[in-house]
């Protein structure tokens, strides 16, 4: 393929990544953006232009050694949900943009701290990106045919490199705060991450499937080369040590990586997406692995003997087999790799030279003027940043990397990275680390790494340009790394031990022995113990002096503008209830407006604009100690004042439900006896009637004398059988109305009810049906109340049985230790709303056809409670013709049965 | 480690150091094919797969 296409196909392929960067900031809280998946998605940054051609390269030439890079991470997994999530806590409060503002803040807001750690980072990172354009170079020439020309201007993958660095420059820079979200380039990233997988995994499953026959061929044919059993064991103890010291290397690496810390931490948007992100990332690193040794495998094969860079045999291969299609489609896998990578590591990089380097130093002196206006400048600052770090990473590049492999120059990376292992986890665990502790430590272990790694590398790059002709030998490195890897340890695991041990060792004396300051103390408290302090951070900031809102309002005027900072203002005075005409400044605004500012040009530049302004006093170590107590114990009676609060609030619901179940039965109560007054009123009213005029007519037929008598008989009887029941009910439901409970038949009790109403039957000409009467299971009963049940629904049915014939059907039937009954007539449906209703109290259904008979009304609510003492149910339910009234109770009624507790 | 899900996740990342370095590593440190993968890949790749399992279960939601 001719270079000017690759050309227009990299600004094409640019062209979409800026789409779906644009689509991503236009949509920015869209569900898919903000969700768990494109975070863990953006995670796997972490496979670079090393995961997908260094691999490779690696698995062909010296076998397992590459999967120690992934080994780390996999193994870091369970750690990094605690510790990532810890310090999410932590940068979420202090608005951190970079790692080196959480080593700088943690080690009390020091200048000299971010510096150092940024520096370090820049000089480890930038061979780094060296690599990635390395990548990028060498796999444009592979795809073009070309080949690689000793003058970068004519080379054309200078200019697809210079293409890249333009498009990360404009686009890592266009947001002024450094801890603002970037949704867009977030999004895009997650898109490079789905992509390079894909276009890795066609790549394999071409070459084991279409190149060879299936993973035994490529086995087969593999394993009679030469090396490939050695290659693809561990090689002994010296193999094995070798092994755990790359896989602690990676390990620390994926916590330590500034373009890592970005994307977990400064990129999180909700802490319960890192618990996606621990199962998901993982998952991804072994499926990019998947086809990593057959790809190497099978270019070893097919190119046996042949002088041919094992790191692009994914491209190799398939341009071998004449495929252009899986060709291209790798090419855009590895420019996805290597363009994700690149932008997040040059943003990353780019906010810690302006917020460590270029402010704190280079413009300490005009950031305090009141007419330097920030914002312009500190883009442009970084978009410069952005373009030179990769103009020295290409210089890096063409100088020095061409001549290594993508895994050595990564590997040397990693270990200068890892030296500052020792600050950041014990800042995030020991509170006596300080700073002395970490710039002495820090500073030993690089010295080591320089002198072992990196001086040996560059003196081997200077060999034969006739500057620097020292022998590698004559210098001793390779001397030292053999004495002190003790015959076991290959260079970059010997460096690492050297170094972590010298550094850590001097981490731990120096912090133990060097005197801290109040600053450093507090932060040490505020970091270790994150989770008590992470609900009112702002209380745990000590700090003594004077200083006023006004001249503090001014400055984050000139940095956040004047109407984000009024807002601001705003919320910080309603929420701390502080009166707007204050101008004296307490502890709690000047933590608020470091962190406002913290955001947008780092904890330590924040610092020293806050510095310029206020009058700090300071304070000695053990009132600090006493500060943070004493605070630590307010946020503990705060946290238990907002638990009472939530109880009290409980109760009082737990009140209140009370009170309306009161106010219902209160209404209840007023309803039932308004009731019963009627009921009792009816029968009095008509003895009432019947007594005056038998008094007041002396005349009266003898007769009309012994009907009215009659009425007043009857009528009294309905009133003692009213006021019977009414004091049944009542006994029930005040619980006073004892069982006494006996086994009984309940065959046995219908009958004697049904032949104490035979004569209803007879008279009223209707039909009686019975079903069950095998059933004679003895079932533990009170029985005059189960008569009094049976009385009630028979009676009930006999009313309202109708039609020619009538007809009244009884079941008994046993059913999983429950025995049931049912009493159906075949008489008018009750409405369905109205099932449920019928064993109320004084219930009266609205249709008329119900309503045709006399009763009390509490018959059916007093059957209920009856059945509901025996533990059981009882229910209506509409036939085809007619009703039937269920009931069911356990074999022992005596206690509740196990399946409704 | 104030959870016991804290405790499990710090246990089982003791275990895959285990799992994945000497001693243990030995246990699979061979080159012999299975299902035409060196048999170290097979294995660490099912460990491998084990342990995003294990996270997966570890940490979701119980509450939905």
């Amino acid at each position: 393929m001719g270079s000017i296409a690759i050309i227009v196909l990299l600004v094409l392929y640019l062209g979409l990544l800026f789409i779906v960067a644009r689509w991503a900031e236009k949509f920015r809280n869209g569900k898919l953006l903000t969700g768990p998946y494109v975070y863990a998605l953006s995670i796997a940054v972490y496979c670079s232009a090393w995961t997908y051609y260094g691999s490779i390269g690696v698995a062909a030439t010296s076998g397992l050694d590459y999967l120690t890079v992934y080994v780390g991470p996999l193994i870091a997994f369970p750690f990094w949900y605690l510790i990532i999530r810890k310090i999410i806590r932590i940068s979420r409060i202090n608005k951190i943009s970079s790692i080196a503002d959480l080593l700088a803040l943690r080690y009390g807001n020091s200048r000299s701290v971010g510096a150092w750690v940024s520096l370090l980072i820049i000089l480890a990172v930038i061979p780094y990106l060296a690599l990635q354009l390395k990548a990028i170079s060498e796999t444009f020439h592979v795809v073009t045919n070309t080949n690689e020309t000793s003058s970068f201007l004519v080379d054309s993958a200078s200019y697809v490199i210079l293409i890249i660095a333009v498009f990360s420059a404009f686009y890592g820079s266009r947001f002024f705060d450094a801890s603002e979200k970037r949704p867009g380039m977030i999004a895009a990233v997650a898109l490079e991450s789905i992509l390079k997988l894909l276009f890795l995994l066609l790549a394999g499953i071409f070459v084991v499937y279409f190149v060879f026959d299936g993973s035994t061929d490529l086995y087969n044919k593999a394993s009679e080369l030469e090396g490939f059993a050695e290659k693809n064991r561990i090689d002994g103890a010296e193999g094995a040590v070798n092994w755990f010291s790359l896989s602690l290397l990676s390990f620390l690496s994926f916590f330590l990586l500034p373009r890592q810390f970005h994307v977990s931490v400064v990129e999180n948007r909700k802490e319960k997406h890192l618990k996606t992100a621990a199962w998901l990332v993982p998952l991804y690193l072994f499926l990019i692995n998947l086809f990593v040794f057959p790809i190497a495998w099978g270019g070893n094969v097919l190119f046996e003997g042949e002088q041919v860079n094992a790191d692009v045999y994914a491209l190799l291969i398939p341009q071998y087999m004449d495929n252009q299609v899986i060709t291209l489609l790798v090419f855009l896998g590895g420019l996805s790799a290597t363009v994700s990578m690149t932008i997040v590591a040059s943003v990353s990089l780019s906010v810690m030279l302006t917020n460590n380097l270029i402010l704190p130093f280079g413009l300490s002196k005009r950031i305090h003027r009141p007419d330097f206006h920030p914002t312009a400048l500190i883009v442009r600052f970084r978009q410069i940043g952005i373009f030179l770090l990769l103009m020295l990473a290409f210089v890096f590049y063409r100088s020095f990397a061409m001549d290594y492999s993508m895994v050595s120059v990564g590997m040397i990376a990693f270990v200068l990275i890892a030296q500052l292992a020792p600050a950041f986890f014990g800042g995030l665990y020991w509170k006596t680390a300080n700073r002395k502790g970490v710039l002495w430590g820090m500073l030993t272990g690089v010295l080591i790494v320089l002198v072992l790694l990196v001086l040996p590398a560059v003196l081997k790059a200077f060999k034969g340009y006739g500057l620097l002709e020292i022998d590698m030998d004559e210098f001793g490195a390779a001397g030292i790394l053999d004495t002190i890897g003790m015959g076991i340890l290959d260079p970059i695991p010997a460096a690492l031990w050297w170094s972590l041990l010298f550094n850590t060792f001097v981490f731990v004396v120096v912090s133990i022995l060097a005197k801290t300051d109040y600053r450093q103390r507090n932060y040490a408290e505020m970091f270790v113990d994150i989770d008590h302090y992470v609900d009112s951070h702002i209380n745990a900031f000590v700090w003594r002096g004077t200083a006023y809102i006004s001249d503090v309002e001014k400055i984050l005027v000139r940095f956040l503008g004047e109407e984000r900072t009024q807002r601001a203002l705003r919320i910080f005075r309603q929420r701390n209830q502080i009166a707007p005409e204050e101008d004296l400044a307490d502890a709690r605004f000047i933590k608020f407006a470091e962190n406002l500012l913290a955001g947008r040009i780092g904890t330590s530049s924040a610092r020293i604009l806050i510095q310029g302004v206020t009058k700090e006093e300071k304070i000695s170590l053990n009132e600090v100690l006493r500060i943070l107590e004493e605070s630590k114990r307010q946020i503990e009676q705060n946290k238990e004042l907002v638990k009472a609060g939530e109880e009290l609030r409980k109760l009082s619901e737990h009140l209140q439900s009370a009170n309306e179940a009161l106010l219902t039965k209160d209404k209840e109560k007023d309803e039932f006896l308004n009731i019963v007054t009627h009921e009792l009123r009816t029968p009095i009213t008509a003895i009432r009637s019947a007594s005056e005029i038998l008094r007041d007519d002396d005349e009266l037929p003898e007769e009309f004398k012994n009907r009215f008598l009659e009425n007043i008989i009857v009528e009294s009887d309905r009133l003692n059988g009213l006021i019977s029941e009414i004091l049944d009910l009542e006994r029930f439901d005040s619980g006073k109305n004892a069982l006494s409970f006996e086994q009984q038949n309940l065959n046995e009790i219908l009958n004697s009810v049904l032949a104490t109403l035979n004569h209803l039957f007879v008279s009223k000409n209707i039909r009686l049906i019975r079903n069950g009467l095998e059933v004679n299971t003895l079932v533990w009963l009170d029985p005059t109340r189960i008569h009094q049940v049976f009385t009630n629904l028979v009676g009930n049915a006999l009313k309202y049985a109708e039609g020619e014939p009538a007809i009244i059907e009884i079941s008994v039937t046993l059913k999983d230790g429950v025995q049931e009954v049912e009493v159906s007539n075949n008489g008018p449906n009750i409405p369905e709303e109205e099932l449920d209703l019928i064993f109320d109290k004084f219930y009266q259904s609205a249709d008329s056809r119900l309503k045709k008979t006399q009763g009390s009304g509490l018959g059916l609510a007093i059957c209920r409670r009856i059945i509901l003492a025996h533990h059981g149910k009882i229910w209506a339910e509409n036939k085809k013709e007619g009703v039937a009234v269920c009931f069911s109770i356990p074999l022992d009624s005596r206690e509740k049965p196990e399946d409704s507790l | 480690m104030k959870t016991r899900k804290e405790q499990l996740l710090f246990v089982l990342g003791g275990v895959l150091w285990l799992c994945f370095n000497a001693p243990l590593v030995f246990l699979y440190n061979s080159h012999t094919s299975v299902f035409g993968f060196p048999k170290f890949y097979v294995v660490l790749f099912i460990l491998w797969l084990s342990t995003s399992l294990i996270i997966y279960l570890l940490l979701k939601n119980r509450r939905g």
